[in-house]
Order: C-alpha cells, then sequence, then structure tokens
C-alpha cells in the first residue's frame, strides 16, 4: 500500500509540491493574522522570522515521499544519458570497445566452460566419481569390483554403429556400457528402465538398449510409446528399454545416441566377455561412503588386474578425477590451445580497457571546468563520484548488450570448429550471460576508475585555467597507445600468416581433383558381412551409380584415398634389395581399385597407359605406380615395363606412370604418398580377405545428386545397413582445420586490436589539437602556415605509430618462432604478412588522424586566441 | 529560543497530531495551535517537523488531506482521521502511557 502510495505522489509529485507551498503559505497568512491581532508591528516580517526554514520544511516533507537517493540517482542516470547523448562519438566508442573486447571474452569463456567448468548434465556428485587411467579389459574389471572396498567400478567403451537398414539407416554413436553404468552416475531415466542385472554378462543374451532424448526426439518424433520397440543396430536386434535425459553424454562431453550392454560390443565372440584381451574397455568408479579420494587411490595401487586367460598382473590401477578425462574421447583440437586463445582475448580486452581509459581521461579534461563550477557551487565530492559512476554504470548496459550479441554470433561458429560433433545447445545461458556480463562491468570499471580520480581531484582545486596540457599524462597516454599499436600488429601478422598458409592449402595440388567427387562408404565387415559379400554388394552399387546419367567415372577402391593402401602386397625390385631391403618401410603401399578409379580421381597419367577393362585375372599382372615411386626404385631410368613382385614372386608390369598424390596435408611441405595401384580383378586371386572400403563417384554436379543417388543404392541393394555418401572434401577437411582456425580466430583478434588502436589514436590526438588551440592560433598569428601546421600534429601521432609499429614487428619476429610448426608452406618472416600487416595499421592510424587535422588546420587564429 | 527546541519522545509528534485530528479534522496551523493551547504553550511545534509529519502519516494512510476553506475564508488543507489512522491512535496510546509508567516507575526509585 505504501509503495502505491508512493508511486501515486509520484505521478503527481508537482500538483504536490504546489500543495505543500500553498499550504505553507497559509500557515504564514494565518500567523500573520494572529500577530496583528496582538498588535505586534510589522506582523509580516516577523511572522517570516519566527517561521523559520520554509523551504527546508517543504524539502523535508517531500522527503517522506520521495527517497533522496533515489532521486538524485534518477538525476544521475538521466543526466549521464544526456551526456552521452551529447556526446556520441565517444559514447559509440566507448560501447564499440568494450562491447567487442568482452563479447570476444564471454566467447572464450563459453568455450571454456563447455569444454573445463560446467559439471556434467545428470551425475550426482561427479567430485566423487574417478576415473581409471589405462583402459582394461571384463576379467580386471571384475577383480577390481570383487578386491576394492573403496570404490565401486563401472566400464564404457565407444563405436559408431549403423542404426535401421536401408534407406532409414543412419550412423549412430553407440556407447557400451556395464549394468551399472547409469546407476553409478546417479541418473534417471526419462522414460523406462535402465539397464539390470544380468544383461551385463554374457550369459543372457542382452539384447536391450536405452537412447537418448536427442535420438528419441530424431528420429521417432518424442513418441511416448518406444519402450518396447525393437530396433536394428548394426546386425542385431534390440528391444529399447530406456530413453536418457536431455543432454546426458555419460562421463565424457562428446554425445552418445545409444547405450548397449557391453556384452553386445562387436569385438567380443558371441558375447563372451572373457574372450577380449587387451584394454578395450575405460572405467570409473564413483568412492563409497568413508573414503576420500587420497584412501581410495592409495587403495587402488594395490589392486591387481586380470589377463585374458586368468593371470594376475600386478601393474598398479592409477586413478585421475573424472574432470580430466571429460574431452579425451571427443575430437578437440587441444585444450592448451583453447586457454591460450582465452588469453589473448584478455589481453585484447586489457587493450580495450587502456584505450577507453583514454578516451574518458580526454573527457575529464574536457569537463574540468564543469566539475570545477560544480564543485564550488557547493556539490560535495561523494555527490560527484556518484554522479560519475552512474555515467559509468549507465555505458556499462548498452556495452554488455552488445558483448551478448557478440557471443550470440560468434559463440556457436567458433564452437563448431572447436567441437564440432557436438550440436550446439543454446550459447548464451544463465552462465556465460553472467560471465559477459561481469566482463563488460569489470571493463568499464578498469577503464574509467582512474579518469574518475582524476576528475575528482579537480573539484578541490580552483577553477582552472582551460588549454593548460598536463604533459606528463599525455606521454604515458603515447606509450600506451604506442603498445596498442604494437599489438595490433603482432596479432594481424599472425593473421596473415595463417591466412596465407589456408591460401596455400587451398590452392595445393593433391595429385587429384576433390571438387565433384563423392565417397560412398558402409563399414559392411564390422556389421558382420564377409569381405566376398562386401565386395560383390560393392560390385552392384557400382553398376548402378554408372548408370546414372549425372556420373562421370565411378570406381571402387579397398583402402581410403589419402594415406590409406595396403604394405606388403608388392615388393620393391630385386635388384634394389641392397640398398631397399623388403622391410615394412620401403614396400610401397598398394591400392586395389577398379579400372576407373584413377579418372574418378582425377589422377592423372603422366606416362604409359592407365587401367582398361583388359586388366583382369589371368591377364599379365600390371601395375600403375606414382612419379614419386618410378623414380625411388629406378632413378634417371624409365619404369615403364619393369617389374614389382607380389610374394609368389609373380611380376607386376609397370605400364603407367601417374603425377604424384598427396598423403597428407602436414607442415612438412606435404609428404608425397608413394602409393601404387594395381586392379582388383588382378589382386584378389592373392587378397581375398580385402573388402572394398570405398565407391569413389566423379559427378557433373555434387549436391544435385546427392540424395538421388543414395536413393538409387539403396534400390539396387535394399536392407544395407547404413551407407555414407560424404564429399571427399569432407575427408581433407579435418586435415585443414587447424589453419582455418588460427586465420579465423586471430584475423578476429587482430582486426579488433586494429579498431581499438584506431580509436585510441584519434582520441588522443583529438585531444591534444583542442588542448593546443590557442597554441596553435598563436603559431598560425605569427605566420605558420597550414601546412606547419599540419606537420606538428602529425609528427605527435606519426611517431607513436611508427615506433609502436616497430616494436610491434619486433615482437612479431620474436613470438613468430612459437607459431612457425603451425604453418603451412609459409616463411615465419613471409614479408607479405608483415608488410600487409603493417599498411592496415598504418592506413587505420591515417584515417583515425583524419578528423583531428583537418579540425586543427581549420583553426581560425582569432578564434583561438579568444579561446582561453 | 527556537519552537522545535522542546524536545519530544521519538514518535510522539505522531501521536499528539493523531490525538489533536481525533475530535475533528483540521489544518496543519490549527493543529499547531491546538497543541500548543492544550499544553500550556509547553509544545510549540514548528513548521519543519510539522509538515513532514503530516506527510508521514499520509504515507502510511493514517490521516487524509483535502483542501478547504478556512473559518477566515482562506483556502487551506485539512486532514482527516482514517479508520487506520484511528486505530493507530489507540495503539499508540496504550503503548504511550505504558512507556510513561514504565519511566515513572524508573525515576520513582531513589
Amino acid at each position: 500500500m505504501r509503495f502505491i502510495r508512493r508511486l501515486v505522489f509520484w505521478f503527481r509529485r508537482h500538483r504536490e509540491a504546489d500543495d505543500l507551498h500553498d499550504e505553507l503559505e497559509f500557515h504564514l497568512r494565518m500567523h500573520e493574522d494572529a500577530l496583528k491581532e496582538d498588535g505586534v508591528d510589522g506582523a509580516q516580517v516577523t511572522a517570516r522570522r519566527l517561521m523559520g526554514n520554509r523551504v527546508q520544511a517543504r524539502e523535508d516533507a517531500r522527503a517522506v515521499w520521495i527517497w533522496p537517493w533515489a532521486e538524485q540517482s534518477l538525476q544521475d542516470v538521466f543526466f549521464a544519458a544526456r551526456m552521452l547523448v551529447r556526446k556520441p562519438g565517444l559514447a559509440a566508442a566507448v560501447v564499440l570497445t568494450l562491447g567487442l573486447g568482452a563479447g570476444v571474452n564471454g566467447v572464450m569463456f563459453s568455450l571454456v566452460d563447455f569444454l573445463m567448468l560446467r559439471p556434467l548434465d545428470h551425475v550426482r556428485e561427479p567430485g566423487r566419481l574417478v576415473h581409471v587411467e589405462d583402459a582394461i579389459n571384463y576379467p580386471s574389471l571384475l577383480a577390481m569390483r570383487e578386491q576394492s572396498r573403496s570404490l565401486d567400478f563401472a566400464a564404457y567403451t565407444h563405436r559408431t554403429l549403423s542404426l535401421g537398414r536401408g534407406e532409414e539407416a543412419q550412423r549412430v554413436s553407440v556407447e557400451f556400457v556395464t549394468q551399472n553404468y547409469f546407476d553409478l552416475l546417479g541418473a534417471i531415466p526419462l522414460l523406462g528402465r535402465w539397464f539390470v542385472a544380468g544383461e551385463e554378462t554374457p550369459l543372457v543374451l542382452s539384447a536391450v538398449a536405452v537412447i537418448s532424448e536427442d535420438l528419441w526426439r530424431r528420429r521417432w518424433q518424442g513418441d511416448p510409446s518406444i519402450v518396447g520397440e525393437d530396433v536394428w543396430v548394426s546386425n542385431g536386434l534390440y528391444t529399447i528399454v530406456g530413453v536418457a535425459p536431455a543432454d546426458f553424454t555419460g562421463v565424457q562431453v562428446s554425445p552418445v545416441d545409444l547405450w548397449l550392454p557391453i556384452s553386445a560390443n562387436p569385438v567380443l565372440t558371441n558375447g563372451n566377455l572373457t574372450t577380449a584381451s587387451g584394454g578395450w574397455l575405460r572405467a570409473f568408479g564413483r568412492i563409497r561412503a568413508g573414503f576420500t579420494f587420497e584412501s581410495a587411490a592409495v587403495e587402488s595401487s594395490t589392486l591387481e588386474l586380470m589377463m585374458a586367460g586368468g593371470l594376475p598382473v600386478p601393474p598398479p590401477v592409477a586413478l585421475l578425477p573424472l574432470n580430466e578425462i571429460r574431452f579425451r574421447n571427443s575430437n578437440v583440437s587441444d585444450q592448451t590451445i583453447v586457454l591460450w586463445l582465452f588469453g589473448a582475448a584478455g589481453v585484447v580486452l586489457l587493450g580495450a580497457c587502456a584505450n577507453v581509459a583514454g578516451l574518458l581521461f580526454v573527457r575529464s579534461a574536457e569537463r574540468k571546468r564543469e566539475i570545477a563550477v560544480r564543485g564550488q557551487l557547493g556539490a560535495a565530492p561523494g555527490r560527484i563520484l556518484r554522479q560519475l559512476v552512474t555515467e559509468c554504470l549507465v555505458l556499462a548496459v548498452p556495452v554488455a548488450v552488445l558483448a551478448g550479441v557478440v557471443v550470440l554470433w560468434a559463440g556457436p561458429l567458433l564452437r563448431t570448429f572447436f567441437v564440432p560433433e557436438v550440436v550446439v545447445a543454446d550459447v548464451l545461458d544463465g552462465r556465460v550471460a553472467a560471465i559477459t556480463a561481469a566482463f563488460a562491468l569489470t571493463a568499464i570499471t578498469l577503464s574509467a576508475i582512474f579518469p574518475v580520480f582524476r576528475t575528482l581531484r579537480l573539484v578541490s582545486f580552483n577553477l582552472p585555467r582551460a588549454g593548460r596540457a598536463s604533459y606528463a599524462h599525455s606521454r604515458s597516454r603515447q606509450v600506451l597507445l604506442g603498445t596498442q599499436v604494437a599489438l595490433a600488429v603482432v596479432l594481424l601478422t599472425l593473421a596473415g600468416l595463417f591466412v596465407r598458409s589456408v591460401e596455400r592449402v587451398t590452392q595445393l595440388d593433391f595429385g587429384f581433383e576433390p571438387d565433384r567427387v563423392l565417397m560412398v562408404s558402409a563399414d559392411l565387415p564390422r556389421m558382420g558381412y564377409s569381405p566376398a559379400e562386401t565386395n560383390a554388394i560393392f560390385d552392384r552399387l557400382l553398376e548402378s551409380v554408372q548408370a546414372m546419367p549425372e556420373v562421370e567415372r565411378a570406381g571402387l577402391n579397398v583402402s581410403m584415398p589419402v594415406g590409406g593402401g595396403f604394405i606388403g602386397a608388392l615388393l620393391p625390385p630385386r635388384d634394389m634389395w641392397d640398398i631397399l631391403p623388403p622391410i615394412p618401410n620401403n614396400m610401397p603401399t598398394t591400392h586395389m581399385v577398379t579400372p576407373d578409379y584413377l579418372p574418378a580421381l582425377g589422377i592423372d597419367v603422366i606416362a604409359g597407359r592407365g587401367f582398361t577393362p583388359a586388366d583382369v585375372d589371368g591377364a599379365q599382372p600390371v601395375v600403375i605406380v606414382p612419379q614419386a615411386t618410378a623414380e625411388r626404385y629406378w632413378p634417371g631410368g624409365d619404369a615403364l615395363g619393369q617389374c614389382l613382385e607380389n610374394f609368389e614372386r609373380e611380376c607386376f608390369t609397370v605400364v603407367g606412370i601417374v603425377e604424384n598424390s598427396r598423403q597428407f596435408i602436414d607442415a612438412s611441405a606435404g609428404k608425397v604418398d608413394d602409393a601404387v595401384f594395381v586392379t582388383q580383378a588382378q589382386a584378389r586371386q592373392q587378397n581375398d580377405f580385402m573388402a572394398v572400403r570405398g565407391l569413389f563417384v566423379r559427378t557433373t554436379d555434387t549436391d544435385q545428386i546427392r540424395s538421388g543417388m543414395v536413393a538409387a543404392l539403396h534400390a539396387a541393394e535394399p536392407g544395407l545397413p547404413y551407407l555414407q555418401v560424404q564429399s571427399l572434401w569432407s575427408l581433407l577437411d579435418p586435415q585443414t582445420r587447424s589453419w582455418r582456425l588460427g586465420a579465423s580466430v586471430f584475423s578476429l583478434f587482430g582486426g579488433l586490436a586494429v579498431i581499438l588502436a584506431g580509436i585510441g589514436i584519434y582520441g588522443v590526438l583529438a585531444f591534444s589539437v583542442q588542448q593546443r588551440t590557442s597554441e596553435i592560433g598563436i603559431r598560425m598569428a605569427l605566420g605558420a602556415m597550414r601546412s606547419d601546421v599540419l606537420r606538428l600534429v602529425m609528427r605527435e601521432s606519426g611517431l607513436v605509430i611508427i615506433l609502436g609499429g616497430l616494436a610491434g614487428v619486433l615482437a612479431t619476429r620474436a613470438s613468430t618462432t612459437l607459431v612457425e610448426g603451425f604453418l603451412f608452406q609459409t616463411e615465419a618472416t613471409d614479408a607479405v604478412s608483415f608488410a600487409s600487416s603493417i599498411l592496415i595499421v598504418v592506413a587505420v592510424g591515417a584515417v583515425a588522424c583524419l578528423i583531428p587535422v583537418l579540425r586543427a588546420s581549420r583553426i581560425d587564429p582569432m578564434v583561438a586566441l579568444r579561446h582561453e | 529560543m527556537s519552537p522545535d527546541s522542546m524536545n519530544l519522545l521519538p514518535g510522539t509528534l505522531d501521536l499528539l497530531i493523531l490525538k489533536s485530528l481525533a475530535m475533528g479534522r483540521n489544518h496543519g496551523y490549527g493543529i499547531a495551535e491546538h497543541l500548543k493551547a492544550v499544553s500550556d504553550d509547553v509544545l510549540q511545534v514548528g513548521e519543519s517537523s510539522l509538515y513532514p509529519a503530516l506527510q508521514r502519516l499520509r504515507l502510511n494512510g493514517w490521516v487524509r488531506a483535502e483542501w478547504g476553506v478556512s473559518e477566515n475564508n482562506r483556502r487551506a488543507r485539512y486532514y482527516t482521521l482514517t479508520r487506520a489512522g484511528r486505530r493507530r491512535l489507540q495503539s499508540e496510546e496504550r503503548e504511550f502511557s505504558q512507556m510513561v509508567l514504565a519511566i515513572r516507575k524508573v525515576l520513582a526509585t531513589t
């Protein structure tokens, strides 16, 4: 009620003020009347004197309703907003600078938080979970469970399998888990149940599955009656018994679609858990009540593990806190890179703060007069301080908003770079938003604290004479500015080096043409198909694809094109064995292909011929070698017509030489793939155990044909598990990721740094021109030309840019040795990168100088002299 | 000596105003005069405490203010006790007499 009355009062505060005034006036008149009646002389004056301070009474009465501090704060806010609107350039510069700086840090925090800090979803007391460092086998797990008093153990292992049959089939990430896995984590199923006792051991056929919430929504549209349904996983039929809660990923960060009992793992023979030796399980434990991590670790070091045959092995079981293994299984490029970039983002933010501090110093100098007047009119230092702080806080709001926008926009982008396998939910959740806002507030506090106190000192001084520049301050600002210029040069040059690397990578001649090539793969042997069955299926798929009009050429290979191949199918030429003994290192890797494989991949024949349909079993065995191999085995000579032999000493005649293919896109100028090619028709005779891995199709237009091709493939071979159809580029992309990452992140930071430096140069120069207005006026009155004035002004900022740039170049030279290893065919001293970064910095600096310099040159001596 | 120099126990002014309004509506000047007359010139309430106190009572909803015409035909703001104000007066009176009693007892022990 009181609040509502206050509100009502607020809305009619002007009328209420009038009422109070009238009321007191009435009081005064009554007083006068009373005095007159008593016959007092000069009743009017006496009454006024007796009544005391009516203004005070009115103010006090008003203060009952409106808290003075609230009112003053509101006044401060309005005043601050008015000041900002009057200086939109300054406000925009501060908001942009700090907003971008805080935003970048928010983005990096969201990444670090996601990867390292956030507690696992749906896990009870994650602090009491420990991970076993080494991989173990099942007998060891049983032994550990039996011996340990301090820990309960569960185990899991990962695999990608095919879910469903035919065109419906998809690839899913499967986790094979022990029966107690979910309960040990403390998760609660969304629907149905977890696994129960007996569903882990091989004695019972445990054909049960738990699906993720995400898979449930995507594949079954959240059908509530899903529990009890049967699904094909790989070549087995499983009954769904439960649905995991949303975002449950077990102990790792990477998402899981499906959980199966460990006995379903295809590495086991007939689900017999004791057959697989070696470490195929990852184990974790929950510390029982009454034990600590230390006591559990001590006890674990005494546990005995078991070999598959039942023999105990003594290595101590080492425990790790769960957090340390969280993203070991995900393809996170590098934890340290993320932290390093976070640090770089922090440096950018500090630079931004320094910059804004510079701007605010300028502003405080501009406001000397205003603040001093306020002080002399009686404003207490506390009151002025409050007003200045309010001005900063008012700025903090748009800064935080802009930072939030940056996080929303750049967060998903960056995350797809670092953890592409993780579906991006919302990047800007409560935690990230709070931290981003905190970054914004900290940034503005850091920027404003020194300028505010400097301003405050003025209050106690006498009215200052305008135009007395304090040189010491401008000197420190210039040092600050030079540092920023240097920082911008460093970041831009690093960005340049990475951009050049990306350029080189994309221009790289792979020795084949990855454009417009689709790759069809299906891991059939893993799903229980024999090599012969697999090869027959791929032969039929090849036929169906070749019938399509959009397909130019298509071929099969038992290996992957980049870095694959079989070692030992063919031996080096016999007369070379003295120099190149037939050890694996010296043997060529062999790709077994169909005749059209080479044209399908775009591998050109340089000499001799390619394969023909006549190169079949029974005809003369032939091999086609790349230039590098020809050069290696028959240096200087003619390789055509020479022999490579298999173990039966059968001669494969070299009939063609093709261009070199690149095996890896690595920093060492690209290692060349020395793989040789033979036809499957001629190789299968000895290699019946080899199954086709992929069908490679050169098409007229990759994107158009893809879905049509999937349909055609499934029509040709109904009931197949998941077929993966992807472009050849997607096979190469992960290898180029680190360069693209470096290029984009450093470009972003470098761009930010150079913009900040530009704003800083502008601010300082504009200030200096303003401070020296009268000096310039005198010079011009004494006959200085406009060009002299320009030189005077330019000299100051020019020196900052040149010295800063120089320092930047030196710093970059020192730091490039650190990144040298990350670059691709790009020298760390790459002149183009250095030159362009300096050019950018100088150009931005020049633009920043433009307005202040123009202002200086337009100074009218008469006006300037009166300025003081 | 200023008219405000009479020290009142905290909160007593509110009680006195409420009490004087219990007899009927009055304006600020009238309240001050009434208190002065009833107390034989001992309680002289100055405007700088009277008017804030009246606003405080309004804020709490114990009195209502409306403009009217005074006995000598001037526009004056009249204050009326609300029902909540009446209840408040009773409880404050009770508390005050308890307090006075307590103080008497303390003073009696010498």
